[in-house]
């Protein structure tokens, strides 16, 4: 490994997933990740200089399917389509306002 | 009652008025009310029984519209349902309650099936076991000491019990390919893209598909046909149009199992004892029947697991981004930082497992290791589809097993490692993308709980693997 999981990387990790994470945790956290990431580090040991990467199996498995459908295939026709109603939409927001979110003052007043 | 235990014949027994919907729907929300086994999270019996009532009459002005018509079933709480709550068996969307619905629930309503309830699965489909669940583990039908698997172990229960005919799970790493495995009961993971992925809960994006819980493979088929609908709101999805593969399936004459099944004998001598017996003895009889069984290597599965556990997390922790304690679901505000409110919203909302996935995922993405680890697991995932392509250049579908176990008792697994382990057969297929179908067969002689196997298939041969199951599974009753 060419860094250490500690402490600091738990917490930096947990701040940056916007998570709070107690002593406890922290600890249970950091000896899981001890051992996820040394059994995931098995990944180092293959050769993938010349492999590239795998992102979306759909991407990969187009011909398999593309003779099926027509060639000149475009994205859908920009047509505007009936949206959700808003005062159904905010049904299940926490606070709101006037078919608004409602949320804390993101800038002070000055 | 007990022997219309099929879709089919639930829907023959419909079209002679042998039986109505409403006497089919009671007594299904009979025991889906009982919840013996805790598989609901939601029944919803007037809406069904009311359902149920319009279906009669519209099977009996105009016969019965689809194999489905009138059959009632349920989905995994993680289908967006419209104005039915959807949990994801997450505390942060208790109470959450969708202005839209997704298209498998679209598709169905569709069909004329009638939705009986949500059932429990393993927060966001995180899980293999069904505990890590706010509503509390789902318990195995057959044995109360025994998990039925997860994630989407609701759904394998009600239809064990007889609380549906059928369920729609969802499986991202085998989450319903174990369970249905786990259960004895038939499951089916479609090739990556052939049903939309509209209104699923996402967990990770480039494994998830929803995917149908039965008895039979021809129940699947008549599901599936239904599901397999072209969705321009799911760009993932190939719109090559709705699967045809029941009546396929009913007008095959041809029985003999004419087909080249690929294995690798060391998967399945890596299996318990009692799983391996039945293993070998299922491929004896299949051979016994006409099937040619060839032995194939596929030399990078070994390392499915790391990658799976990279990508799978990487996409959550991106995901699951969208909880915010803002816009729906649980917020806690305690302070006048907005901060703290994404913070302390998540970190309540939030069970273990899914604070883990996220904090590897977010990891795994994170400066400075994102190149060591999430591309390095995208390379990989190439190198094992690449096994997949190479194999089936030799055969037409690859026999493996579903788990190394049977079911498992409750508390028996105590690491998240060990638990990870228990996909190690069926995250190669997802991470292929590649359809999965996962067949009964036999009962262990450790513990009497139910085994099987999966039968893959290349991309988009959907149907022929339905068809092919189909013929399998009448010559191993």
């Amino acid at each position: 490994m060419s860094f250490e999981i500690n402490k600091e990387l738990v917490n930096h990790i947990a701040a940056l997933a916007r998570l709070n994470i107690n002593e406890t945790e922290i600890l249970e956290y950091e000896n899981n990740f001890k051992s996820i990431v040394k059994y995931i580090d098995q990944l180092k040991e293959i050769d993938v200089k010349d492999v590239e990467a795998f992102t979306n199996p759909l991407v990969e498995n187009i011909h398999f399917y593309e003779e099926n459908i027509s060639k000149t295939r475009k994205e859908r026709d920009d047509v505007v389509h009936k949206s959700l109603e808003v005062k159904d939409v905010i049904r299940n927001a926490p606070d709101s306002k006037n078919n608004e979110f409602k949320l804390q003052a993101v800038i002070e007043n000055s | 009652m007990n022997e219309l235990d099929t879709i089919y014949k639930a829907h023959l027994a419909l079209k002679e008025k042998k039986i109505s919907s409403f006497e089919l729907t009671s007594e299904h929300l009979k025991v889906a009310k009982e919840n013996k086994n805790n598989s609901f999270v939601s029944v919803l019996e007037d809406a069904a029984l009311e359902e149920s009532k319009i279906k009669d009459e519209e099977i009996s002005k105009t016969g019965a519209k689809s194999f489905l018509h009138g059959i009632p079933y349920n989905l995994k709480d993680l289908f967006i349902t419209k104005n039915i709550r959807t949990t994801a068996g997450s505390k942060i969307l208790y109470n959450y309650i969708p202005p839209y619905d997704g298209a498998t629930s679209l598709n169905l309503k569709k069909s004329g099936a009638v939705l009986v309830g949500k059932v429990g699965c393993d927060e966001f489909g995180m899980g293999s076991s069904n505990e890590n669940t706010i509503f509390g583990p789902v318990q195995h039908p057959l044995n109360k000491d025994f998990l039925p698997g997860g994630s989407s172990g609701g759904s394998a229960v009600s239809v064990l019990e007889g609380a549906s005919l059928f369920s729609i799970g969802t499986d991202t790493g085998g989450s319903v390919r174990l369970p249905a495995n786990f259960c004895g009961l038939v499951g089916f993971k479609p090739t990556y893209g052939r049903v939309s992925r509209f209104g699923q809960i996402a967990y990770g994006s480039s494994l998830d598909q929803a995917a149908p819980f039965a008895k039979t493979p021809l129940d699947i088929a008549m599901i599936m046909d239904h599901l397999s609908t072209n969705d321009e709101l799911d760009s993932t999805q190939a719109p090559i149009g709705n699967m045809n593969s029941a009546k396929k399936i009913l007008e095959n004459k041809e029985n003999s199992l004419n087909m080249t099944v690929g294995y690798d004998p060391s998967m399945i001598d890596a299996c318990r004892e009692d799983v391996k017996e039945n293993l070998q003895a299922s491929i004896k009889d299949l051979k016994s029947k006409g099937v040619k069984f060839k032995e194939i290597t596929l030399p990078h599965l070994k390392y499915s697991i790391a990658v799976y556990y990279v990508i799978a997390t990487s996409e959550a922790s991106s995901n699951l981004a969208r909880f915010d304690g803002i816009h729906y679901g649980l917020s806690v505000r305690e302070s006048a930082d907005l901060e703290e409110t994404y913070k302390a919203s998540r970190s309540i909302g939030f069970g273990d497992e899914v604070k883990r996935r996220v904090l590897l995922g977010t990891f795994c993405l994170s400066s400075g290791y994102a190149d060591e680890y999430y591309k390095t697991a995208c390379k990989v995932r190439r190198l094992i589809y690449n096994d997949f392509q190479n194999a089936f250049k030799e055969c037409d579908y690859i026999y493996s097993p579903v788990c190394a176990t049977t079911a498992f008792e409750k508390n028996k697994i105590s690491t998240p490692l060990e638990m990870y382990m228990n996909d190690l057969y069926t995250i190669p297929v997802n991470l292929a993308g590649l359809p999965s179908i996962a067949l009964p067969y036999g009962k262990s002689s450790m513990n009497q709980m139910p085994t099987g196997f999966q039968l893959i298939a290349n991309s988009f041969k959907d149907e022929e693997l339905l068809l092919d199951s189909h013929k399998i599974f009448e010559v191993l009753k």
